[in-house]
């Protein structure tokens, strides 16, 4: 768990060193673009020393370079994104573990392969349903968005497929029985489950695939450059010696050599609307779901630490105070990974949508409990003062006279938070959940349409949350004429 | 035979930080009396009587209402100032309720009355103060005086045994003193037991059976108001009324052009 964390806090710094434009390049240089988060053992960092990236395609990348006279400059870049960055000129290469198939060529132009790979089943020790691919049918598998390991379970139908970006993750999940299998490239396999004492793979590894560098479309020059670099790599043995230090190497590597470059006749005519609307709906029912859920849950506890911080006695109110401070002090996605990642470590296993909906609810009831607290606090003293005068019962007070009078002041600002906590609810994708905006992501990284699936997606969210929008405007209408 | 006392101070303190409001108050109002309290502003006349009921915490000295001290339980300080009720400067009027159920709720809360019985009181209640006709109507819809009086049904609405007023018409426009001073002479006529602070020197004059004066946190002065407004024994109460002089010429004109009742 601490290599987790530890890289987490380098994707932070990378991310502060790199933010805002892309690195200025010298003439000589390539901006290769990797994505270090779940980058074993391809590009990450160092546990030793996170300020330095290592892996197989770090070492490739150097020699490459050495052949090229140039180098190779890392550029992080979130894994979904790193063949639209190609076209949008932020990177020049993107060499993480991508696997040369249609969908992807779409997207991009591929030098020859660097490396053969595989796939590797893993289920928890003991488990005896699973002795074929076959038998994944009908269980909850984790695997990599848009990898061919994802392609191939969704041809096998009726997988119940859980979506990870966090490789330490997928296989805590899998040993805690979260998952059932894992389904995922086998240098990845290796790297990860190896460590990981109470998973075992299902032998044989399946299938073969071939990882290319991707390049700009057009690039046919630097294609040119780099293809034959990487053949003088696989002639003079230097990329064997790589794969063998990585444990990479094994006898269908010899593919390498006989690769035939063989452009992919596209579909011109990509995937339509009647396609892409039930994968949107789906996340956009999910989001929909993850978001009420949160609301109701967030007005409750909110309302609590309202009054707590308000009406309570001295330990009550700091704690409540203690709680709004640090929730809202925190990011959300912090949050979701301790609720999802870190409680099961202290017993607590919680299921998905539940943590989704605890975080996001808990997260958001720090918010609401302050928009309570000023609207009990604008009651005038007045008030409070006349129900005591009546002897009212302070409960009776608040319960009759403060709280139904500070519900003009709540209300406007809670209806805003409702529409900001929908949109917020696409941040849980980070524990496995597909909703509205990973449904896009997923489509978008598939096919690489990016304008009409966005403006889908977004008028999506438009749909549901402008009329929560005219709901607020017409209850702050209606509250104004107390 | 002599009345029960109803309100007992014994030797009240009370600071605000370094100011002291209070410095060692005495003073006891009997059953049906009806007092006012007199004095310059920041003598420390509201103040205690926000600490008749306790709104205000003194910081020694006892009080207690009807033999039992003020100094209790949460619980029976409720029972206590629901025994007391209080008119307010500012009205204090529950701004989300109906006129009817800013009457109607003291009733189902404090008391549990039913809600028929409640409602039916509380329309005899706003009768009496004139305020029968807007029972529907919400409070920020009335004038000034409007609002007082239904305050002061809501007071009465829990049948309280003593009536603490705090300046109850200074926060309303000449022409609304008037509708309030009525409701209050008719309460008075009824027997209530009355403690009022104002500067209506001639509600003080015709309805009290005494008049407190303080000065500093101090009582100075406790007379019937016939000697009080003509024998001042203080030359502080003297330099008090000769400033008042100005208020009262005006209070004069009022009734002399029929607008202020005899």
């Amino acid at each position: 768990m601490r290599l987790r964390w530890l890289d987490l806090l380098l994707l932070g710094v990378l991310w502060l060193a790199t933010a805002g434009s892309a690195p200025v390049r010298a003439a000589e240089q390539l901006r290769w673009g990797l994505d270090l988060e779940g980058g074993a053992p391809y590009g990450y960092a160092d546990p030793a020393n996170p300020a330095r990236i290592i892996g197989f395609e770090r070492d490739i990348a150097d020699e490459l370079g050495k052949r090229l006279g140039r180098t190779f400059l890392p550029v992080q870049v979130n894994w979904d994104s790193l063949i639209p960055s190609l076209s949008r000129n932020t990177i020049d290469v993107a060499m993480a573990g991508i696997e040369i198939a249609e969908d992807h060529q779409r997207g991009a132009l591929f030098t020859r392969p660097y490396c053969v790979y595989q796939q590797r089943i893993a289920v928890r020790r003991g488990e005896e349903r699973v002795q074929v691919f076959e038998d994944l049918r009908g269980l909850k598998v984790g695997t990599v968005t848009s990898t061919a390991a994802h392609r191939e379970l969704e041809r096998l139908g009726k997988v119940d497929i859980k979506h990870y970006t966090d490789m330490f993750a997928v296989y805590e999940d899998l040993s805690i029985g979260r998952l059932d299998a894992v389904y995922i490239d086998q240098p990845v396999a290796d790297f990860y489950a190896a460590r990981n004492p109470r998973v075992r793979f299902i032998e044989p590894p399946r299938g073969v695939g071939f990882y290319g560098i991707a390049l700009r479309k057009g690039d046919e020059a630097l294609k040119r450059e780099l293809d034959r670099a990487i053949g003088t790599m696989i002639e003079d043995g230097s990329l064997e010696r790589i794969l063998r230090r990585w444990r990479l190497w094994h006898p269908l590597q010899d593919k390498l050599k006989s690769y035939r470059d063989v452009q992919p006749i596209i579909r011109q005519d990509g995937p339509g609307l009647a396609e892409y609307l039930p994968v949107l709906l789906q996340g956009a029912w999910m989001t929909c779901r993850i978001s009420l859920g949160a609301m109701v849950l967030a007005m409750g506890v909110g309302m609590l630490l309202a009054l707590g911080r308000v009406f309570g006695p001295a330990p009550v109110r700091w704690l409540a105070t203690g709680y709004v401070e640090i929730v809202r002090g925190t990011p959300l996605l912090i949050q979701l990974y301790m609720l999802y990642y870190a409680l099961p470590k202290l017993g607590v296993e919680l299921d998905a949508f539940v943590a989704g909906v605890l975080g996001l609810g808990l997260n958001y009831a720090a918010n609401e409990a302050e928009n309570y607290r000023a609207g009990l606090q604008a009651v005038p003293k007045g008030q409070h003062e006349a129900c005591a005068a009546l002897g009212m019962s302070r409960l009776q007070a608040i319960r009759h006279v403060i709280l139904p009078q500070s519900l003009k002041v709540t209300i406007p600002p809670v209806t805003n938070d409702f529409i900001a906590l929908f949109k917020d609810s696409s941040l849980v994708s980070v524990i496995t959940l597909v909703e509205l905006t990973k449904s896009y992501g997923m489509l978008a990284s598939a096919t690489y349409d990016y304008i009409r699936l966005g403006l889908l997606t977004a008028a999506l969210y438009l749909v549901i949350s402008y009329p929560a929008a005219l709901l607020a405007r017409w209850t702050e209408a209606r509250l104004q004429r107390i | 035979m002599t009345v029960p006392v109803a309100i007992a101070c014994r030797d009240l303190h009370k600071s605000f930080g370094s100011l002291k409001v209070l410095q060692g108050v005495d003073l006891e109002i009997r059953s049906g009396e009806k007092v006012v309290l007199l004095g310059p502003s920041g003598s420390g006349k509201s103040t205690l009587l926000r600490c008749m009921n306790r709104l205000e915490e003194v910081d020694s000295g006892t009080i207690t209402l009807f033999d039992r001290p003020l100094d209790t339980s949460a619980r029976e300080l409720a029972a206590l100032r629901a025994e007391v009720g209080m008119v307010f400067q500012g009205f204090h009027l529950f701004p989300h309720l109906s006129v009817l159920e800013n009457v109607t709720l003291p009733q189902t809360q404090v008391r549990g009355v039913g809600r028929a019985e409640a409602e039916q009181r509380a329309r005899v209640l706003l009768g009496r103060v004139g305020m029968g006709h807007k029972a529907a109507a919400w409070p920020p819809q009335l004038s000034g005086g409007q609002q007082q009086r239904v305050a002061i049904a809501r007071a009465l609405a829990l049948e309280p045994r003593a009536l603490l007023f705090d300046e109850p018409t200074s926060a309303l426009d000449p022409e609304m003193v008037h509708e309030v001073l009525e409701v209050m002479n008719a309460i008075a006529a009824q027997g209530m037991t009355m403690v009022v602070v104002t500067h209506e020197m001639h509600f003080a004059e015709r309805v009290a059976d005494r008049i407190v004066f303080m000065d500093g946190g101090r009582v100075i002065e406790d007379a019937p108001p016939a000697v009080f407004f003509r024998q001042p024994a203080t030359e502080r109460a003297r330099t008090f009324l000769s400033h008042l002089r100005v208020d009262r010429q005006r209070t004069e004109t009022l009734r002399a052009t029929g607008f202020l009742a005899n």
